[in-house]
């Protein structure tokens, strides 16, 4: 269980946007597509290389393209583009760990690796439900 | 919807009256049992040390040790294995794969839910996608050739344990059923604090409510009978030929330096207070058996058992648990004929200090 707490703060997605193109004169089409993630999302993080657990879900909410967590016990920041392009920082404590990925549709894959490289591997994401 | 005591004291699930009973009801307990007297399979609570249980029970199969049990019973993570090891021995790869083929994600997601640390769906997701119609049609008709499957559930709002007839609430068939199996399942096996707790619903005297259910392993690491008749001033024999208890977790002090931190202190204390009740339920159980001339037997994780674990449900760790238990359960002397013994640490004084004013 200790590992468990530990490896909340290493890692998992969120947002970053990448500069994408849009249509200026569809206001409304445009912000209900920036907003095409926002929702509740699980994230598996599977560990392939070090000596972390081999894989662990966590709850994420997006909202605003931004990425929160809702559990305080740990802290999650990022940002989603339209393009689905995602970036995320989860840290607890001195830990920390940052994901890269695309999100598209209800689903997403990606990247991550611990802030001092100890860990590395794939998450891949669900989303469960839409913002509320 | 509130409730009275009385109310919960008298509620029974709608359409299915003998689903269950009060764990401190020794007239149901006794109307429960099988007709005939036979061999009892006791699954104790452990989570991912259930994989030691696993592994035991696919072993014993391969060997063709494995009695047809008069009686099975499990608490917890002994729940989640019980359908299959009662159902028979060609559910051993259903077995296998449930405490082989799981991580972590499998089990549970981080995020506090307002009611625990984390939220279990992935578990009840993964209970439904093993507790099928099908097992439920073998259960039923093992129920009605006189079996009986039962897994306990802590009733939060009673404080009572709750006992769950399987194979009876398998026999009424029905998608209702099934619901409620695995809701059973998953209740017993919701660590109150860790996972969510599972309400289920009752109805008394025509008001239907829900009762908070929580893992069984809060009324004892495993049942054997109501506490009443397990009492050493009882003379109550158990109907059994001979006992079983399977222990799904490390009896032996496991030293770590802990963290200053909430959930690795509750962590580690809890998994503590679980060796004690466990060491002190199994020294009952052995006089009751001894009481009853029922032959005692009893398998634990050896104190050899060393595999490092890279946090919950760590899959490589659970693999090479089920690898223990599956040659423990191929051996020859698969199971022990008394508790094991209690560890003797070394003394902390100096051997040259004498007792003063003894006398």
């Amino acid at each position: 269980m200790k590992n468990f707490f530990r490896s909340i703060f290493v890692v998992t997605m969120a947002a970053l946007l990448v500069a994408s193109a849009s249509i200026p004169s569809e206001a409304a089409r445009r912000a209900a597509r920036s907003r095409a993630y926002d929702g509740m999302w699980s994230v598996v993080i599977y560990t392939a290389y070090g000596n972390c657990p081999r894989a662990l879900r966590y709850s994420l909410r997006i909202y605003d393209n931004r990425v929160y967590s809702e559990d305080q016990s740990f802290q999650a920041y990022g940002a989603a583009a339209p393009s689905g392009a995602i970036r995320v920082t989860v840290a607890q404590g001195s830990q920390s760990a940052s994901g890269v990925g695309r999100l598209s549709g209800n689903s997403g894959r990606g990247w991550w690796r611990t802030s001092t490289g100890e860990c590395s591997g794939q998450w891949t994401a669900e989303r469960r439900a839409a913002n509320y | 919807m509130p409730f009275t005591a009385a109310e919960d004291a008298a509620s029974s699930i709608p359409g299915i009256p003998d689903a269950r009973f009060w764990a401190d009801s020794e007239k149901d307990f006794n109307k429960a049992l099988p007709p005939q007297p036979g061999p009892w399979l006791i699954l104790s609570s452990g989570g991912a040390d259930g994989a030691f249980g696993a592994g035991l029970l696919t072993g014993l199969t391969a060997a063709g040790k494995r009695p047809d049990y008069a009686v099975v019973t499990g608490v917890s993570t002994g729940a989640l294995m019980a359908p299959f090891a009662f159902a028979g021995p060609h559910y051993v790869e259903a077995l296998r794969k449930e405490y082989t083929n799981v991580s972590a994600a499998d089990i549970f997601e981080a995020g506090k839910t307002g009611e625990s640390f984390v939220d279990s769906w992935p578990l009840r997701d993964l209970i439904a996608r093993e507790i099928t119609p099908g097992l439920l049609t073998d259960i039923a008709t093992e129920y009605r050739n006189g079996r009986r499957l039962f897994v306990v559930s802590t009733d939060l709002d009673a404080e009572r344990c709750v006992v769950w007839n399987l194979g009876a609430i398998a026999a009424h068939g029905g998608d209702g059923a099934l619901k409620l199996f695995r809701s059973v399942l998953l209740a017993s096996a919701s660590v109150p604090g860790g996972f969510p707790p599972v309400m289920v619903d009752v109805e008394a005297n025509g008001t239907h409510f829900q009762e908070m259910h929580v893992d069984g392993g809060v009324c004892g690491q495993f049942f054997v009978a109501p506490a009443a008749l397990m009492a050493s001033t009882s003379d109550y024999r158990l109907p059994a030929t001979q006992l079983y208890i399977v222990v799904n977790s490390g009896l032996q002090p496991d030293f770590k330096v802990i963290d200053r931190f909430a959930p690795p202190i509750l962590t580690q204390s809890v998994g503590m207070a679980v060796k004690v009740d466990t060491r002190l339920m199994l020294d009952r159980a052995y006089v009751v058996a001894k009481r009853s001339g029922v032959e005692f037997n009893v398998a634990t994780i050896p104190a050899s058992f060393n595999a490092p674990s890279k946090g919950p449900f760590d899959p490589d760790y659970m693999g090479a648990l089920f690898q223990t238990g599956y040659e423990q359960g191929r051996s020859a002397t698969p199971f022990s004929t008394q508790p094991p013994p209690y560890p003797r640490g070394p003394a902390l004084l100096p051997s040259h200090i004498e007792k003063t004013g003894a006398n």
